[in-house]
């Protein structure tokens, strides 16, 4: 009798609370993920390689596609500028809708001249981000991108780094990725993880996911 | 005498013959044996301006029962140093490390050095690789010793099989 009384002043009441509760939490935490990304906030002031102002604020002008990457690597870095290069092309017009950066991952070896030159060989629709350390280190952090840099020694060194593409809608939130399949191709990716079809339509998966 | 221009006909079309399969040969010198060891489709990415690095690529098949170890690139006169490296792609992160002991090539195996693999890594360009010219360099094997080869300079873009099959 007694276990009774304690079952249903008790427990249940206490059972019924904490249902009600787990409800709204995973009621606000859906809700939260189906409709907010990731938003970049950063304050930094830098210049690109053609000495135009580069801060914040160039996020909220035009959606952005991003590649963090230097000059001192042989594989990754030519060949996603070489693929970000052919995207620019089949964007046809829809590319002046959109700015494509390539910030430095090595701010010491890339200064300004160097990269410029670099990037020339490239869409000239690319633009190179490089400058002070210590400002730059600010958008690594906002992006959460992973930079290390390893000695090869002789003074020699090279940088692990992420070599996925960010993509940024025009409320400088994180709308996705492009991420590399073999070294030929690149994947669209939505910030839920899911590749957009037709995969090897890369342009139109942007366009999509841009709503250009 | 119609004996005579009769041999010589035939003697001339057989030259001709020979020289076209001389010159076919040539145009095929891609291919490199050494002992056991066959290597092809050498090639290099043309650089951008400012590059400081570039990479080498191929296809080393061991014909032998036993592993061979390829040990290091040198007489490179266009880079200051040269490197095997590998890359590896981990969660989205490009990590490349060079292969101190070399690397390995098992017996009857085929090892493809190419983009988002290995790679021979010249650091320190003194000259940027430029499309269509040929860059030379020893290949230094542990067991099958050493062989001269050209890293034939292309666009990116290229790939080594494709236009293989374009030749035929």
């Amino acid at each position: 009798m007694l276990s009774k009384k304690i079952l249903f002043r008790r427990i249940l009441p206490a059972l019924l609370i904490t249902s009600i509760a787990l409800t709204f939490f995973a009621f606000f935490v859906l809700k939260k993920n189906s409709n907010h990304f990731d938003k970049i906030k950063v304050n930094f002031t830098l210049e690109t390689v053609h000495e135009d102002k580069f801060t914040q604020d160039e996020f909220l002008k035009k959606p952005s596609i991003i590649f963090f990457g230097f000059t001192h690597c042989p594989d990754v870095c030519p060949s996603s500028l070489q693929l970000l290069s052919n995207l620019i092309k089949e964007l046809e017009d829809d590319a002046n809708k959109i700015n494509f950066y390539f910030i430095t991952a090595d701010p010491e070896r890339d200064t300004k001249s160097i990269l410029k030159e670099y990037l020339n060989y490239f869409d000239k629709k690319i633009i190179g981000i490089t400058g002070d350390k210590f400002e730059i280190n600010k958008l690594y952090q906002a992006f959460n991108i992973f930079i290390k840099r390893v000695e090869l020694g002789n003074n020699n060194y090279t940088i692990d780094h992420t070599a996925s593409f960010m993509i940024l809608n025009q409320d400088a939130e994180k709308i996705g990725t492009m991420i590399h399949e073999g070294f030929s191709k690149l994947l669209v990716i939505d910030n839920f993880g899911k590749i957009q079809f037709p995969k090897e339509n890369v342009a139109n998966n942007i366009r999509k996911l841009l709503e250009l | 005498m119609k004996k005579i221009i009769k041999f010589l006909f035939i003697f001339f079309v057989c030259g001709f013959f020979v020289n076209i399969d001389a010159s076919e040969k040539n145009h095929h010198s891609d291919k490199y044996k050494l002992g056991k060891i066959e290597v092809e489709g050498v090639y290099a990415f043309a650089t951008p301006p400012n590059a400081k690095v570039a990479a080498g690529y191929m296809k080393i098949e061991n014909e032998a029962r036993k592993a061979d170890t390829l040990l290091s690139v040198t007489n490179v006169s266009f880079a200051e140093k040269v490197e095997i490296h590998e890359m590896i792609m981990e969660n989205q992160v490009m990590k490349m490390r060079p292969l101190l002991d070399g690397l390995n090539i098992a017996g009857d195996e085929e090892v493809y050095l190419k983009p988002s693999g290995f790679h021979i890594m010249f650091i320190g360009l003194k000259e940027p690789i430029v499309k269509g010219k040929m860059y030379k360099g020893t290949l230094n094997f542990k067991n099958a010793g050493s062989i001269t080869v050209n890293f034939k300079a292309v666009d990116r873009g290229y790939h080594p099989d494709k236009d293989h099959h374009k030749h035929h």
